[in-house]
């Protein structure tokens, strides 16, 4: 009977004990757990975080990032991706080389399309472009866009369904400007980055802090089972 | 070792990501399919006013571009859309003759999951149907297993393309009446 006591009161210590180390990273494990089970009604796949902390403690490779300054706002090409200030507006399977405003439309070239938008970001149409060449420029003449080389210059027609050659443009062109991805302020939805999901997956799994931090997520499920059997097998003597 | 870097390459080839990605019809051969060698003259279509609207509502988002384009020969349109199923755009290819939908192909698929609505067994399905009057196709399509996101961009492109073949066919009537 003695003994029965005292192995009762060791397990009641030691359940204690183990269901405080526990109850944090159980904490941990529930509320992250929740949230992947409903990965889509959180967007979690769909937001990705740019901190440099974050990328720096995941060692994600700097996207690539280069700039054109409008009058108003900047084209901005983040690896494969093409945003109007923080909207994005399309994607590219080639570097930026021009883009060019009027008052109402904004034109962006980059590998062999071109991207054609209004000032709001609202995409009217994407097209081949007349020139796929490195050297090739964009510009505008009044109203109208202009495409071209050093010497070569096309003027499209107000649909920009046809090109045509034309003289040198009004308007010189910008020029594209190397960026730093840090000195950039990207919007969440942009695909670049350390994805929500991902983080909070590592955060689950404790990878996000190396092999210590699995460890320590395995102990607390090892925990947690002895937990259930020790609770249950002190209720029974209880009783 | 060159049988086993063979089997491994040709492994590769056969598993699922690889089959995934790709261009699987090109726009002329899908044209050509649709109106044989006569291919008509590329017209376009401004989204502007009710029209967008009526889009916007009937994709549940804005369509990506304003300015659409189609060809068309008599009664039939054909039209070449693209919708994100969960990252990356699929371009679907319609033609709709007399209001239902009488062809539908995955152009381009960019996704690494979902590829099997290329599949004519599944695009199949989308012959015959029609636009109902609340919005919806007039025939059920059945889904598959691990590609709802891209059997709904599928399903969405099919309601926007008889949707648009309706403003086209309305816009005539309208010229030929005046």
């Amino acid at each position: 009977m003695r003994i029965t006591k005292l192995t009762n009161r060791v397990l009641l210590n030691w359940h204690r004990q183990v269901g405080l180390f526990v109850a944090i990273l159980a904490l941990n494990l529930s509320i992250t757990g929740v949230l992947l089970q409903h990965t889509e009604l959180f967007k979690l796949d769909r937001t990705y975080l740019t901190s440099s902390w974050l990328l720096d403690w995941y060692n994600y490779p700097e996207p690539k990032v280069s700039l054109i300054q409008l009058e108003q706002q900047a084209v901005i090409q983040v690896d494969d991706q093409i945003l109007l200030g923080e909207t994005v507006v399309g994607s590219s399977d080639g570097p930026l080389w021009g883009a060019a405003a009027t008052d109402d439309f904004i034109l962006i070239g980059s590998g062999y399309g071109l991207i054609w938008l209004t000032h709001e970001g609202e995409v009217i149409d994407q097209m081949p472009s007349p020139i796929a060449e490195p050297k090739a420029t964009l510009a505008r003449t009044g109203d109208q866009f202009q495409i071209g080389t050093d010497n070569d210059w096309l003027i499209a027609d107000p649909e920009l369904a046809d090109w045509q050659p034309g003289q040198a443009p009004e308007q010189p062109p910008l020029s594209v400007e190397a960026s730093s991805f840090r000195h950039v302020d990207l919007p969440a939805a942009l695909s670049v980055g350390v994805s929500l999901e991902r983080l909070l997956l590592d955060l689950h799994s404790g990878r996000l802090f190396g092999s210590i931090g699995v460890l320590l997520m395995d102990l607390a499920s090892i925990g947690l089972v002895l937990l259930a059997i020790s609770g249950c097998w002190l209720w029974l003597r209880r009783r | 070792m060159k049988a086993i870097i063979t089997l491994i390459f040709l492994f590769t080839l056969a598993s699922p990501l690889a089959l995934a990605k790709g261009e699987y019809m090109t726009q002329s051969a899908f044209l050509t399919q649709a109106f044989g060698e006569s291919v008509p003259t590329r017209q376009t279509l401004w989204l502007r006013g009710d029209l967008k609207k009526e889009v916007t509502d009937l994709l549940g988002h804005a369509y990506g571009k304003i300015r659409l384009h189609y060809w068309q020969q008599g009664s039939t349109t054909s039209w070449i859309l693209e919708q994100i199923g969960k990252e990356r755009p699929i371009t679907a290819g319609f033609v709709v003759d007399q209001q239902r939908i009488v062809q539908a192909h995955v152009l381009v698929f960019r996704e690494s999951r979902g590829w099997e609505i290329k599949r004519s067994a599944f695009t199949q399905q989308f012959e015959f149907t029609e636009l109902t009057d609340d919005n919806r196709l007039s025939k059920h399509i059945d889904g598959i297993t691990g590609a709802t996101l891209s059997v709904n961009a599928m399903n969405r492109m099919a309601k926007l393309a008889l949707r648009l073949d309706q403003e086209v066919q309305l816009t005539l009537a309208h010229h030929q009446t005046n």
